[in-house]
């Protein structure tokens, strides 16, 4: 094999399935020196090729960006496909752990991460491509700041229009309404949603929407964006004749100033766009919902005032007192139902995780540069 | 302007590029094939007894068309190259098959004794892509171009309306195993006439192993494509006894999915092709002893690639007829094959389904309403009656074109005497004209008529009705064929229209198309119909429209995760990645057993036939 296994990095070093429970082990390229992760992908006697792994190996082979984690090779031996990935020291969920004020980052890092975020996700929407699992643990920090997008085996190819999606997608806190009322002709407005749902968690540190099950997850969403008028659902129902419109408790919309006060806590002049911008992508329809290339030149990106404005260091504490996200789930999370538990393995898993970290690590702002 | 140009042009010719399917069994013998330009399947029809050159487009595109190639990433360079060495090999005149449109349509509609299918040789054109290939390897390429390239035009305005997410499945398989079935029987022959034999021992034009193309691969790809046992492993020991259209029809029944997987199959086994020769320089040939295998293994990959419902790899071995880990072997090594590359960009699918449709009207099937359209663009049929052609009986092995043959008669004049002349090419290119066609007509009564021999008794019904434009009555032959064609499976075949309502319900793919028709062959309460495709598929949308209302009464309750079809397979401890919500697992309840009585009659009787060497 041209790769030397270097040290295990834990079952569950991104990119990796973790409900899957690839191994993945640093390596080093004998040719090129280059230090890569080894994801072991096991050929099941039952299932042949998981599903999950032609996914990824198919799609990430044609996604080449710079804010996408990058497949450079795939090694077949007896028993395993072993899938030779671009190195990434951590995941975001671990960054902004050890990085953040509980969790929150300063804004100029969201900022950053925000904009390659979006960029790797407009990429693929260009390349046809779903990625529908995003969330802090699929996204992967290099140690030159670089986020990328990561784990593909959930993700679909689009363009050719095979019917059969399913709404059993994205980790449930991070998954669009749309396709919590049971859309099936999802498109690329759930990666948009999910996007919004990481921005405010890497403000704020804490996930957005915290529901249980489906149905909590959508009062969790209209608690805080408001439930929508019924000619919204209307709508919505017209242009995804499969969703299932039930009576909702009518909730008003709250300021999102107010849910996430550290988004506005800086200068003045720019206190509107990051809210501004949160809302584009939070919206409950998903016939509204920004796209994320457009939301790439949104002001909050383009303004130029918006560098000298920021202080490190000036944010406003914290104003929820929820248990911290990355802590153990409370036990009665535990008896949830299947997508539920799912999230939750992925979040003990994620803890089990990689020990180390790049403490200190200089960020490097990426912002605006142009990948490719 | 550069710019766009840039971009817009290597897109343009990769697509089209990696439409040609090769068949190729390099040295002595040729196999048929350059694909059109922009399209995909094509024979080459060395000898039309009437070049058609009106289709053949003016040479306005030709400029166009080096630019592709240099400017595309991959070096199209060795394709071109294998390509022309060996147009070659080829006799200098050549059809442009799109005179068949014009013949196919005019004489569909007119009623055909059953006895005219004598003419049947259908041969693999299709329209746009046939390929004029002159001797001159230059020319050839420039001849080609033009005419696949302006070609298809006309055909895809008119087909616009052609939707093939909405088109019934069991057409579309049938078109698709009468293409194949021509491909895979015409290789045959060729490698027969051919003195050597194993397909792919024959001598190797070696490329550098470390061209550019060789570059792009994966390791894994790599290693498979060095060895001579990834290709052979699709091959069987002997041809399996299932018609291709049965086989097909047969996945579709037990493992329905949508068009768009079956369809990519096309699409794949020429990545195949065209990448196994392209990086090796050997070449992958497509016969009867491999088709099945290729057929499900690119099954199972496109539904777990496609499809966020699919099944167990033990379920499609057991609707495939062959062991497990064959299959998964099978699986593997079509990737491998494909270096992964399983997207398919919305264009090229499309055209691929244009070009299936258009075959469709060149070859018998079919879909009456489609052709009608189609005979649009055509021209005026030339039945160029030929002495070889009338090798007629021989050719009915081809008969997977099913009701087709009925319009088959008159237009096979021309059709069987291009494909005469295309078994022809097999031989070498030295041949004579003269000796050509001796060898052509030889060369058909070889093909061997067991594959294909339940469905012949049944042709005098099947043509008898075929024009009929009702798809109902469509699917009823076609039923009627498909029980015909084991007499003794009738009451079995009743048993298992039962069952499938059995286990429709339970082993259901979750998550149905919204209108189309894809799944719905899946169900059927018609008990008594020994159609069981009939009333699969003409029950199919009702079916599914309950179904629906059952799947949304349960996401209703959405809380309770567990009470949709998928946890309930999860709780009943069918293992799984928890997450993956698209992997469904084959559930055994009830019907399964049912089912799989007459799944292992098939599979026990084909795992003889497709065991591998």
């Amino acid at each position: 094999m041209n790769y030397v296994q270097l040290e295990k990095l834990g079952k569950c070093m991104p990119p990796s399935f973790c409900h899957l429970a690839y191994p993945v082990v640093q390596g080093r390229s004998r040719t090129t020196n280059e230090i890569v992760a080894l994801k072991e992908i096991h050929l099941d006697a039952e299932e042949g090729t998981p599903s999950t792994a032609i996914r990824e190996i198919s799609l990430m082979k044609e996604l080449k960006h710079v804010n996408i984690v990058r497949l450079h090779d795939v090694i077949h031996t007896e028993t395993k496909l072993v899938l030779i990935f671009e190195f990434c020291e951590q995941d975001l969920k671990k960054y902004m752990d050890q990085h953040g004020e509980r969790g929150a980052l300063d804004l100029n890092t969201v900022r950053s991460f925000m904009y390659q975020l979006l960029k790797g996700t407009a990429f693929c929407h260009e390349n046809q491509v779903l990625h529908r699992d995003l969330k802090p643990q699929n996204l992967l920090i290099n140690r030159k700041g670089e986020l990328k997008l990561g784990d593909f085996g959930l993700a679909r190819a689009f363009g050719v229009p095979v019917n059969t999606f399913s709404n059993e997608v994205v980790t449930l806190w991070y998954r669009a309404p749309d396709v919590l009322l049971g859309s099936r002709t999802y498109s690329t407005s759930i990666d948009v949603w999910s996007c919004g749902c990481i921005f405010a968690e890497m403000i704020s540190g804490l996930p957005l929407f915290r529901g249980r099950d489906n149905h909590d997850q959508l009062l969790h969403i209209m608690r805080i964006i408001g439930t929508p008028s019924q000619q919204t659902f209307d709508k919505m129902a017209k242009d995804s004749p499969e969703i299932q419109i039930k009576q909702f408790p009518r909730y008003p919309k709250q300021d999102l100033r107010a849910v996430i006060p550290k988004a506005s806590a800086q200068g003045k002049l720019i206190r509107a766009m990051p809210i501004d911008l949160l809302e584009r992508l939070l919206k409950f329809d998903p016939a509204e919902r920004i796209s994320a290339a457009e939301a790439l030149s949104h002001p909050y990106f383009t303004s130029a005032v918006q560098n000298s404005t920021f202080t490190v260091g000036s944010m406003a504490p914290p104003s929820f007192t929820f248990p911290h996200p990355h802590g153990l789930p409370p036990p009665q999370q535990q008896q949830q139902q299947a997508y539920n538990r799912m999230a939750m393995q992925q979040q003990q898993q994620q803890q089990a995780a990689m020990g180390g970290g790049y403490g200190g690590v200089p960020m490097h702002y990426t912002h605006g540069h142009n990948p490719r | 302007m550069l710019i766009p140009t840039a971009f817009v042009y290597p897109f343009l010719f990769s697509v089209s590029a990696s439409l040609l399917l090769r068949f190729v069994e390099i040295p002595t013998q040729f196999l048929f094939v350059l694909g059109g330009q922009n399209d995909m399947l094509a024979l080459v029809h060395p000898f039309n007894p009437s070049p058609d050159t009106p289709h053949r487009a003016p040479s306005s595109n030709r400029s166009r068309t080096p630019h592709h190639r240099k400017s595309t990433p991959t070096s199209r360079e060795s394709s071109f190259s294998a390509a022309s060495s060996y147009s070659s090999y080829i006799p200098p005149k050549s059809t442009s098959s799109f005179s068949m449109n014009g013949s196919v349509s005019s004489s569909r509609h007119t009623p055909q004794p059953t006895g005219t299918r004598q003419g049947s040789t259908t041969v693999t054109s299709l329209p746009s892509t046939t390929a004029a290939v002159p001797e001159a390897a230059a020319a050839a390429e420039e001849s080609i171009l033009p005419a696949a390239s302006k070609q298809p035009q006309p055909a895809a305005t008119t087909e616009s309306s052609f939707d093939i997410h909405s088109y019934p499945p069991p057409d579309l398989l049938r078109l698709l195993a009468s293409l194949l079935t021509q491909i895979a029987s015409t290789n045959d022959k060729l490698e027969a006439g051919s003195s050597s034999n194993s397909p792919s021992s024959s001598s190797v034009i070696i490329t550098e192993p470390h061209n550019p193309v060789w570059q792009s691969l994966t390791t894994a790809s790599r290693s498979a494509l060095s060895t001579h046992s990834s290709t052979l492993t699709f091959h069987a020991r002997n041809v399996p006894t299932i018609s291709l259209e049965a086989y097909l029809l047969r996945i579709l029944k037990y493992c329905p999915t949508t068009n768009e997987v079956f369809l990519s199959l096309l699409v794949y086994f020429d990545r195949m092709t065209k990448l196994t020769s392209e990086a090796t320089g050997r070449s992958f040939v497509i016969d009867s002893y491999n088709i099945h295998r290729l057929v499900i293994a690119g099954v199972t990959v496109a539904s777990k690639f496609f499809s966020d419902v699919f099944y167990t790899n033990s379920r499609y071995a057991k609707v495939g007829g062959l062991p497990l880990a064959e299959l998964n072997q099978l699986e593997l090594q079509f990737l491998l094959l494909n270096n992964f590359n399983l997207v398919i960009p919305k264009d090229e699918m499309r055209r691929y389904a244009e070009q299936l449709i258009l075959f469709s009207s060149v070859s018998p099937g079919s879909i009456p309403s489609l052709s009608a359209s189609t005979s649009s663009s055509s021209i005026t049929p030339r039945p160029t009656p030929t002495a070889p052609s009338r090798s007629s009986d021989a050719m009915a092995p081809m008969r997977s074109m099913g009701a087709i043959d009925a319009y088959g008669g008159r237009i096979h004049g021309g059709e069987s005497h291009s494909s005469a002349s295309l078994s022809s090419v097999s031989g070498s290119a030295s041949m004579t004209r003269h000796g050509i066609e001796s060898n052509g007509s030889a060369l058909s009564r070889v093909i061997n008529p067991d594959q294909h021999q339940p469905h012949h008794a049944l042709n005098g019904t099947v043509n008898g009705k075929s024009f009929v434009p009702s798809s109902k009555l469509h699917y009823q032959e076609d039923s009627e064929s498909e029980t015909g064609e084991g007499a003794e499976t009738e009451t079995e075949t009743e048993a298992e229209t039962e069952t499938d309502g059995g286990w429709t319900t339970d082993d259901e793919p979750t998550i149905r198309p919204t209108k189309s028709s894809a799944g719905s062959s899946s169900s059927s309460s018609d008990a008594q119909s020994i159609c069981s495709f009939v009333s699969e598929s003409d029950s199919g949308e009702g079916d599914d429209e309950r179904e629906d209302h059952i799947m949304d009464d349960m996401d209703d309750d959405d809380d309770e995760g567990a009470r949709t079809p998928e946890h309930v397979v999860r709780a009943e401890g069918v293992k799984d990645g928890e997450k993956t919500p698209e992997r469904r697992p084959f559930r055994g309840r009830l019907g399964m057993s049912k089912v799989t009585t007459p799944t292992r009659r098939h599979s026990d009787e084909n795992e003889e036939e497709m065991a591998s060497p």
